[in-house]
């Protein structure tokens, strides 16, 4: 189940993983043995084992875990997200968090959602030393090889974290061009990374900050409109220096649907709709008891996807013209047993609900709103 | 024994069932932390078992006494004890660690019991086990095969294993007059008996399936059992050279070790005397709490210790078991107190015993039905 190889293993790690060694510890492979003697000895390509070493305070609801994980991390570009996995009461959860450089280390800053269980664990429960695995680097957020001349860059809220990383890499390797940040938050106790972009805009004289507070005292208010955006054009001359007079910057965005769809849209009405780079943070929404939800039900191996109703998703896939393999259909032999990609579902029996990259039983589970399933 | 669970009260049944139901749904709710260091301490035991047998087999090599003759007789003398010391425990120890492995760790998380951990170290779908069987294919012929139609007759192929006769209302064959021998073979390679029985391998005798229905799945059989056979018996015993034999026997004997008890727990699991059968057409459209009624006449369970019961993978929880396949085993033991008051309540057979007394019956039934149904033909399956 390798989904990665990573070019800069070391040599007692690709001996330790190469097949004759394997051979001898069939079925399982030589990583099982070696991480119950050190867990740091995993030879886990998907699941690479991290140790806390540091954990700085950003907000009052935001934290920096600073990691080091062991020989199998490949390494990252800007921009790149990794999916955390935390266990929380014996249960493995992953989220996606992006990744950035701190004191020569990477590091994930997370933010505490209202109702979000591992950013709540990262936030309140996890020490130094600490360990938590990571997926390899995803993602294809990421500046170009050759840099633009000028940068406009969007973020709200912890849409910072990608943008930050991308920020900082770029203004340590010397880059000349000229960047302007339109940053949305609420008040300014509550941005994340404020002092250190601060510092950044005074000791670099090619990068400009431009805060939008929800709360009217920033720069400007309210959310982006094309103001903003001419706003940010012609900020301190920052960018205006490095665009020609009808071009644009190339634009990278951050945050929620609403923000991303607002700035595309600017974007493709001023003509430059391939120079918009955007991520999205999806929030898994919150579904409520018994409600019948219909959503679109997507079988990605089968390139395959039906509008669903509330019956079993294995009945669905079924009724859609798939074979998955099955057995009891009810719940006791796991022969249905797959991988959830996206979205959420209800277990038919203990009426629990399962969210996000999960293993689930189809026989028994329910869809709420969307789902993606490896079938 | 051929039951009928038809001829209970549905009712009774209903409310027994939503007992054995309640006992299951508390333990699912409180899943969690627990469950996980326990699973993971056992694999952690297990592969340090096997760390240290395998040393202590290589490090009994130093003193086999032909190594040391060229030095002087005396101390090759001498050395017998502690080659036959390390050689012992090397061996027993890595039969103890493939029985943990096959048992407790790897027939409980190929259940499933472990999939809420989200861990593909131990879940049902990624695990795999140190024996000839590839683990997605037994969790087909055992999860649902099984787990779904216990006991029925025709349905369950687990009874007799398409080869002995384990149940009197099995037609009675010539061939069975083997039935003592066929069941020690089954006894002795039972890592090859499970392995082609996941592929069927009996349906080419009775006609059910040709070579080429079941030729895929018996290449994945095989290949897994090149696997584990190369690494025991080849691959090991390369690595001690000349001294080959030494090692290939201690392997040889740790799976022998793993054959004999994993046969003996799993035939007290349902042969044994008092265990219920039962008829496709009594199970047909049956209700949860009928279902939960045959699981329970269906298993027997054994009397022991706790290290007897995590030796047994907690298959000496059989009934507990089969009510509730895809909890976590270790829970079994505090369930079952559980389980036998509701079977009191309901006055309903608990079938339990020492392993030496269930055993000695599952030998004389195995002896037994060896022989023709004395005066009248075998009871026909309704």
């Amino acid at each position: 189940m390798k989904l990665s190889t990573n070019p800069s293993r070391s040599t007692w790690r690709r001996i330790a993983d190469s097949r004759l060694i394997n051979a001898l510890a069939a079925p399982n492979g030589m990583g099982r043995y070696l991480e119950v003697l050190n867990p740091m000895w995993s030879l886990d390509q998907n699941r690479i084992p991290a140790y806390i070493t540091a954990i700085h305070r950003e907000t009052d609801e935001s934290v920096t875990l600073v990691l080091a994980p062991n020989g199998e991390w490949p390494g990252f570009r800007p921009g790149q997200f990794c999916q955390v996995y935390i266990e929380i009461d014996g249960r493995l959860h992953s989220r996606s968090y992006s990744l950035n450089r701190r004191a020569g280390r990477i590091a994930i800053t997370v933010k505490a959602q209202a109702d979000g269980l591992v950013s709540t664990q990262i936030n309140r429960q996890l020490k130094v030393g600490d360990l938590i695995r990571l997926s390899p680097p995803m993602g294809e957020f990421v500046l170009p090889p050759q840099l633009p001349g000028a940068l406009l860059m969007v973020a709200a809220g912890s849409g910072i974290t990608p943008i930050m990383a991308m920020l900082e890499s770029v203004l340590k390797q010397g880059y000349k061009g000229g960047i302007t940040l339109l940053y949305y938050n609420r008040d300014e106790a509550n941005t994340l990374f404020h002092s250190r972009l601060q510092a950044l805009a005074s000791t670099h004289a090619n990068f400009s900050l431009l805060p939008v507070f929800s709360d009217g005292t920033g720069e400007l208010s309210g959310h982006f409109s094309q103001r903003h955006l001419l706003a940010a054009l012609s900020f301190k001359n920052t960018l205006s220096g490095h665009t020609g007079a009808l071009s644009l910057p190339e634009c990278f965005v951050c945050g929620p649907e609403a923000l991303i769809q607002a700035v595309s849209e600017e974007y493709q009405l001023l003509g430059h709709g391939e120079k918009f780079h955007a991520e999205r943070f999806k929030a898994v929404s919150s579904v409520s008891g018994n409600t019948e939800v219909v959503g679109t039900l997507a079988f990605k191996h089968s390139h395959c996807e039906v509008s669903s109703d509330s019956r079993n998703l294995l009945e669905q896939a079924e009724a859609a013209g798939l074979q998955p393999q099955a057995g009891c259909r009810m719940g006791i032999c796991h022969s249905c047993s797959c991988l959830k990609t996206e979205g959420s579902v209800r277990n038919m029996n203990s009426g629990e609900i399962s969210h996000g990259e999960e293993y689930i039983r189809l026989c028994i589970s329910q869809p709420l709103g969307d789902v993606s399933l490896a079938l | 024994m051929n039951t009928n669970t038809t001829a209970m009260n549905p009712a009774l049944l209903d409310a027994f069932g939503a007992e054995i139901e309640a006992v299951k749904q508390r333990a699912l709710a409180d899943r969690g932390e627990r469950d996980a260091r326990y699973i993971k301490k056992l694999v952690k035991i297990h592969h340090l078992l096997t760390i240290g047998a395998r040393l202590s087999i290589f490090a009994s090599l130093l003193f086999l006494p032909a190594s040391l003759f060229g030095f002087s007789i005396a101390l090759s003398i001498a050395s017998w004890p502690l080659f036959w010391l390390l050689f012992s425990a090397g061996s027993i120890g890595l039969g103890i660690a493939k029985i943990l492995d096959n048992m407790e760790i790897g027939h409980n998380i190929i259940h499933g019991q472990y999939d809420w951990m989200g861990d593909p170290r131990f879940h049902s779908r990624h695990y795999d086990w140190d024996t000839n069987c590839p683990g997605d294919q037994w969790a087909y012929s055992h999860n649902y095969e099984h787990h779904t139609y216990t006991n029925i007759l025709d349905k369950d192929r687990d009874i007799g294993y398409g080869i002995l006769r384990m149940d009197p209302a099995q037609k009675w064959h010539p061939a069975y007059l083997a039935n003592p021998i066929f069941a020690t073979l089954l006894m002795l390679f039972f890592d090859m008996g499970v392995a082609l029985h996941g592929v069927e391998i009996d349906s080419l005798r009775s006609g059910r399936k040709t070579f080429k229905d079941v030729w895929p799945e018996l290449k994945l059989s095989l290949r897994k059992t090149a696997q584990i056979w190369g690494k025991d018996f080849i691959l090991y015993p390369l690595l001690a050279g000349p001294l080959f034999p030494v090692v290939l026997a201690a392997n040889v004997s740790a799976s022998v070790i793993r054959n004999i008890w994993s046969f003996s727990i799993i035939f007290c699991g349902h042969f044994p005397d008092g265990v219920h059968s039962f008829t496709e057409a009594s199970c047909e459209n049956e209700s949860r709490g009928r279902w939960y009624y045959r699981q329970l006449l269906g298993s027997a369970n054994l009397t022991g210790g706790k290290l007897f019961h995590v030796m047994s993978g907690n298959l000496s929880h059989q009934i507990e078991h089969h009510l509730f396949p895809d909890v976590p085993a270790h829970r079994y033991a505090e369930m079952s107190v559980e389980v036998r008051q509701i079977c009191e309540k309901y006055g309903l057979p608990y079938n339990t015993g020492p392993l030496y007394s269930q055993y000695a019956t599952v030998w004389v039934k195995i002896f037994k039905l060896a022989l023709p149904p004395r005066n009248t033909p075998a009871p026909q399956a309704a």
